[in-house]
């Protein structure tokens, strides 16, 4: 007998997850492990083949993945490169704008890209569905970038190279350049309609796309996902008014229109270069933007539509106090556990009454809330932070209050979330420390700083972001997909 | 009622090949089998004269598996949070553990058996860290050698496969 058929099966398999599950393999180590015997070649290729990282001449391959593989594809990430660009040779280098026949030629690239990624996957569908009934979905994440974005900003680093270990594409940073990361807008009418995908529960895009994505364009891709449970977005705030309040009306009509029915788990960032160090180049004027006020029509169709989810973050793209106001009576998120949100009020330049007033609202919705665990209102951002937390669990529920400044919370606050604890849970509300400084205000350079302190910081940001954000507080670069 | 346990309480175990060890209650506790047994039992009636058997498990690594127990007797009861799981899906060990695990295959492979039937889930994690390290890196060929599998593909079926998963393991 073999000294490896002495283990038992649940030890053997044991190992070789290790091993399958080790995020330190060696180039084509999971190749190799595959290829010992039949025995261990599942085991490996269901590890190898569960994320795949493709660019759009990828497409192919994918098509081609033997049909054993397909079940053990568990997230794509669609990474579509756009067109390069150079800078412009004049007495200084400067990188121009993106023009109406680059803008084009982007958004061709990215249509028939993600129509590719969608019939390859509708071609998979009927087949892994009845070879597999229990098969549990998959994660769709797209981003889009020019594989020329990282060279000309400052200390440029691309995704892939976070993974494996820094790697700093360009040390110098070109006029235009971060403007044109930042500026370039993707507006797509899929011409052949895309098919219905089934099997995607997940969409992800994250805030190392800095371009903005259309709600149209994004409407069209959501609503082909009628099986879609969770959702992860992460836009960028724009540098213009203007431009802020067309894309305000659009998320209206997405929230409204275009999400769909199924879904349970909602993430929502909207990032903005304030307090970046390395991105700080005046001459940008994307760079410029600080935190905006948020627009109330986007609160409110949020709250409305949560009212079937599970969990709920969203960070800046809605005021706390907007959503927590547009409640009405009549509403019950039945089944939302967990909703964090980011309140401008929560600001030591604001009067205690107007931040007592949000969390008196807060309170208020929260009796519609029976099942509610965690909420989390927070702001922060160089020198302040502040959260106000509920949380209920095993019959016992407390509020508290954690700022880098001194907060009372008035009484009639508190009766609003003893209410909440007595209707929802049946037990008092511990209050604690009604107001306790969480330290000062050296300590938060910038907002990640806060959502490391989140109970409920896997719902704020995908792991990726916050490590690319921690990256580029700390070292002052741009991480692009 | 439970017992009072003081942690010097000592315990005797016997081997398989009838060697009897004496070791602290404590220590003898990061088995789980053994902590359950005395718990049930209470540890009054052990003795040396009415050692706990341990059938399968010889003195050599009995001694080797309570030597482990000894430097880890102290360690706090992993908790089964995601970031402690993450910990354990890598092949990281210990500086104390890998030297622990400088023995020959015979010798891994029955501490490894002697962990899963003692319930020690640590020793088990480090003995098949130890096993996947020694696989790691390795060509299929060398892989097969070291413990003694059979290769069952073709050469037609290796070429494919190589090829289908060489294009995942890019991607």
């Amino acid at each position: 007998m073999s000294r490896w058929s002495r283990l038992p099966e649940e030890m053997r398999l044991q190992v070789l997850e290790t091993l399958a599950q080790d995020p330190l393999h060696g180039t084509y180590d999971l190749t190799n492990y595959a290829l010992v015997c039949k025995s261990w070649q599942s085991i490996f290729e269901r590890a190898n083949f569960r994320r795949l990282v493709l660019c759009q001449a990828d497409l192919d391959g994918l098509a081609k993945i033997p049909k054993r593989c397909r079940p053990y594809v568990r997230h794509i990430c669609l990474r579509i490169e756009m067109q390069q660009y150079r800078p412009w040779a004049g007495p200084v280098l400067v990188i121009r704008p993106e023009r109406m026949e680059d803008i084009a030629t982007n958004n061709d690239i990215i249509e028939l890209a993600i129509g590719n990624l969608f019939r390859v996957l509708k071609s998979w569908e009927k087949e892994l569905q009845r070879a597999q009934p229990s098969y549990r979905g998959i994660t769709l994440e797209m981003s889009m970038h020019s594989p020329s974005d990282p060279k000309y900003v400052y200390r440029g680093v691309t995704a892939t190279g976070l993974e494996k270990g820094l790697s700093w594409e360009s040390e110098a940073g070109h006029e235009g350049a971060v403007a044109r990361v930042f500026g370039g807008s993707i507006h797509i009418r899929f011409y052949e309609n895309l098919p219905q995908l089934n099997l995607v529960t997940r969409f992800i895009m994250k805030r190392h796309t800095r371009r903005r994505v259309s709600s149209f364009t994004l409407h069209q891709i959501l609503s082909k996902l009628p099986h879609l449970q969770d959702l992860v977005y992460e836009p960028w705030q724009q540098s213009l008014d203007t431009v802020q309040d067309l894309v305000d009306a659009g998320y209206v009509n997405l929230i409204k229109g275009s999400l769909p029915k199924g879904l349970k788990h909602v993430t929502l960032l909207e990032d903005h270069p304030y307090g970046q160090a390395g991105l700080s180049v005046p001459s940008d004027s994307a760079q410029n933007a600080s935190a905006r006020t948020s627009n109330p029509f986007v609160g409110a169709a949020l709250a409305k539509r949560s009212v079937n989810f599970e969990s709920l973050s969203a960070s800046f793209l809605v005021e706390a106090n907007d959503f927590f106001r547009a409640y009405k009576r009549e509403w019950t998120w039945a089944a939302l556990r967990s909703l964090t949100l980011t309140s401008r009020y929560l600001d030591s330049k604001r009067s205690s009454d107007e931040i007592n007033g949000m969390l008196k609202a807060a309170g208020d919705a929260a009796l519609a809330m029976p099942v509610l665990r965690t909420m989390e209102i927070w702001n922060g951002g160089p020198g302040y932070a502040a959260v106000f937390e509920y949380h209920a669990e095993h019959g016992e529920a407390y509020i508290a209050w954690h700022s880098t400044w001194d907060l009372v919370i008035d009484a009639h606050v508190i009766k609003a979330w003893e209410f909440v604890g007595y209707k929802n849970h049946g037990c008092r509300i511990g209050v604690h420390d009604e107001h306790t400084l969480i330290g000062t205000g050296d300590e938060f350079r910038h907002y990640q700083d806060v959502i490391q302190r989140l109970r409920t910081r896997k719902n704020v940001i995908s792991r990726q972001s916050l490590d690319e954000l921690r990256l580029e507080v700390q070292d002052g670069c741009m991480c692009c997909p | 009622m439970a017992e009072a346990k003081p942690a010097s309480q000592k315990i005797w175990l016997v081997s398989n090949d009838n060697a009897t060890m004496e070791v602290d209650r404590a220590v003898v506790e990061r088995s789980m089998l053994l902590k359950n047994m005395l718990e049930d039992l209470g540890g009054a009636d052990v003795s040396p004269e009415n050692p706990i058997p341990i059938p399968n498990v010889n003195e050599a690594v009995l001694r080797k598996v309570v030597e482990w127990c000894e430097h880890h007797r102290n360690d706090p009861v992993a908790a089964p949070d995601d970031e402690s799981d993450a910990r354990k899906k890598t092949t990281d060990i210990e500086e104390w553990d890998q030297k622990f695990m400088q023995v020959d295959q015979e010798m891994l492979f029955e501490i490894i058996l002697a962990s899963n039937f003692l319930d020690i889930k640590p020793l088990l994690d480090v003995g098949c860290k130890t096993v996947a390290n020694m696989i790691k890196g390795k060509s299929p060929e060398e892989i097969r050698k070291t413990f003694n599998i059979t290769n069952d593909f073709s050469a037609e079926e290796e070429e494919q496969i190589r090829r289908e998963n060489e294009w995942a393991e890019d991607r």
